[in-house]
C-alpha cells in the first residue's frame, strides 16, 4: 500500500492534527478521491491511536524511591568529593616530604666526596690510571701523607699523570680513590688538573 | 507562564545555585519523574533500564545546575538532557546489539487478534528499528503528545524540522509494521 507522491509526506502530520489549514484542506479533498491514500492515512491512524491511548504503568511510589535513591547516590558522591579534597592535600604534603628528604640528602653528602663527584664526572680519565703505580708512590713517599707538601712536587705531579696516561692497566673508580685517599682534596685537584692537561 | 514554574526558574538561577538545596532539587524530581520515567519506559523493554536512565538524566540535571539557563522552562531542558541520555543509549545498544525482528515476525495474511499486549510489543519492536531521533520524536509527540513546538526545543532543532523528522519517522514505522506482517484492520 503507498500514498501518492504529492501527499505521503502530509499524511502523518494530517494525522497527527498539525498540519496548516490549508495543507489540512488540501489533503482532505485529495483523500475524498484517492483510496490508496485513505488506506494509507487509515494504516497511520491506527499506529498512532496505540501510541496515543499507551500508558505507562509506574508504582504510586516511585517517585520517593527514585528521590531516595538518587539522594543516595549523590550522597556517595559527596563523600568520595571529600574522600579526593583530603586526599590532594595529604599526597602534596608526603611528596613535599619526600623532595625535601631527598634535597637534603644530597645536600649533607659529606663534603669530602665532592672531589668524589668530580671524579666520577672525570671518569674517562680515570679509565687510564693505573691504582698500583699511584698506591706506591704514596707508599713510597709516606712523609706527603703526613702534610710533607714540599716532596709532591709539581714534577712529581706531572710524573704521575704521565705513568697513569701511558699506563694502558685500566683501574675501577673505587680502587682510584682508594689509592689516592690519603690525598688532601687540594692535592688530589692538582692531580686531576694534570690529567686534563696531560690528555687534552 | 505560570507563578510555579516562575519560582522554579528562579530556584535553577545560576546565581542562586549554590542556594541550590537538596530540597528543591527533590521537588524538581517529584515534579518532572513521570514524564522522564515514562519517555525511557517507551524506549525501553524493562522498569530497571528505565530507571537507570530516569536516575542518569537527574543526576546529569544535578550536575548540570550551573550551567542551565533562563531561555528554556525547567521542563524543556530536563527534557533535553533526558532525550540526549535517551538519544547516546539507544546508539549505544545499536553497536552492542542488532535487535531481531524475527521472533515477532508475522506473516502476511496470517489472521491474527492483536491484543493490547502484543500490539504494544509489536510497535515497540518496530520503534527500535528507527533512528534514534525518529524513536524520539515519535515517542516524545505521539506517546507523550507534546506539541511540535515543545519536541523542537527539546530536540534542539526548528518546528518545522520536528515535524519533518515526525513525517519520516511515522512513514518509516509504518513500513516496518507492514514488513512485519501487521494488519492495521487488526490493531
Amino acid at each position: 500500500m503507498k500514498a501518492c507522491k504529492d501527499y505521503e509526506d502530509l499524511l502523518p502530520l494530517y494525522v497527527s492534527g498539525d498540519l496548516s489549514s490549508t495543507d489540512y484542506n488540501k489533503v482532505n479533498e485529495h483523500l475524498k478521491e484517492c483510496q490508496e491514500c485513505r488506506d494509507y492515512q487509515l494504516s497511520l491512524s491506527a499506529i498512532t491511536a496505540i501510541m496515543e491511548r499507551d500508558s505507562v504503568e509506574m508504582s504510586p511510589g516511585y517517585g520517593s524511591e527514585l528521590v531516595v535513591a538518587l539522594n543516595r547516590r549523590l550522597d556517595r558522591r559527596s563523600i568520595w568529593q571529600k574522600r579526593l579534597l583530603w586526599t590532594i592535600p595529604a599526597f602534596a604534603t608526603a611528596m613535599a616530604v619526600v623532595l625535601i628528604t631527598v634535597i637534603s640528602l644530597i645536600k649533607t653528602e659529606p663534603a669530602g666526596n665532592q672531589w668524589i663527584t668530580e671524579l666520577n664526572l672525570e671518569h674517562d680519565y680515570l679509565n687510564f690510571t693505573d691504582t698500583g703505580y699511584f698506591g706506591e708512590i704514596l707508599a713510597d713517599d709516606s712523609d706527603i701523607s703526613n702534610g710533607d707538601v714540599d716532596l709532591f712536587t709539581d714534577d712529581l705531579y706531572r710524573d704521575a699523570v704521565y705513568h697513569i696516561v701511558e699506563n694502558p692497566q685500566i683501574s675501577d673508580v673505587d680502587s682510584y680513590l682508594l689509592a689516592t685517599a690519603n690525598l688532601d682534596d687540594k692535592d688530589f685537584e692538582k692531580v686531576i688538573e694534570q690529567l686534563k692537561y696531560e690528555i687534552l | 507562564m505560570s507563578k510555579g514554574s516562575e519560582k522554579e526558574k528562579e530556584n535553577l538561577n545560576p546565581d542562586n545555585v549554590r542556594q541550590y538545596n537538596a530540597d528543591s532539587f527533590n521537588r524538581l524530581v517529584l515534579e518532572n519523574q513521570e514524564k522522564i520515567y515514562s519517555l525511557f519506559r517507551r524506549m525501553v523493554t524493562s522498569h530497571d533500564e528505565a530507571d537507570d536512565l530516569t536516575q542518569e538524566t537527574f543526576i546529569k540535571v544535578y550536575k548540570n545546575l550551573s550551567k542551565f539557563r533562563r531561555e528554556s522552562a525547567p521542563f524543556t531542558w530536563i527534557y533535553r538532557i533526558a532525550v540526549n541520555t535517551g538519544i547516546n543509549y539507544l546508539r549505544r545498544q545499536k553497536a552492542r546489539q542488532y535487535i531481531g525482528l524475527d521472533s515477532v515476525d508475522l506473516k502476511s495474511g496470517d489472521d491474527v487478534i492483536y491484543d493490547s499486549e502484543l500490539t504494544n510489543r509489536l510497535l515497540q519492536k518496530a520503534i527500535k528499528k528507527l533512528s534514534s531521533k525518529q524513536q524520539m520524536v515519535i515517542i516524545l509527540r505521539s506517546y507523550q503528545g507534546l506539541p511540535f513546538k515543545e519536541v523542537a526545543n527539546i530536540m534542539d532543532s526548528t518546528e518545522n524540522a520536528a515535524k519533518v523528522n515526525f513525517s519520516h519517522a511515522l512513514k518509516n514505522l509504518r513500513s516496518v509494521l507492514e514488513n512485519m506482517g501487521v494488519s492495521y484492520e487488526s490493531m
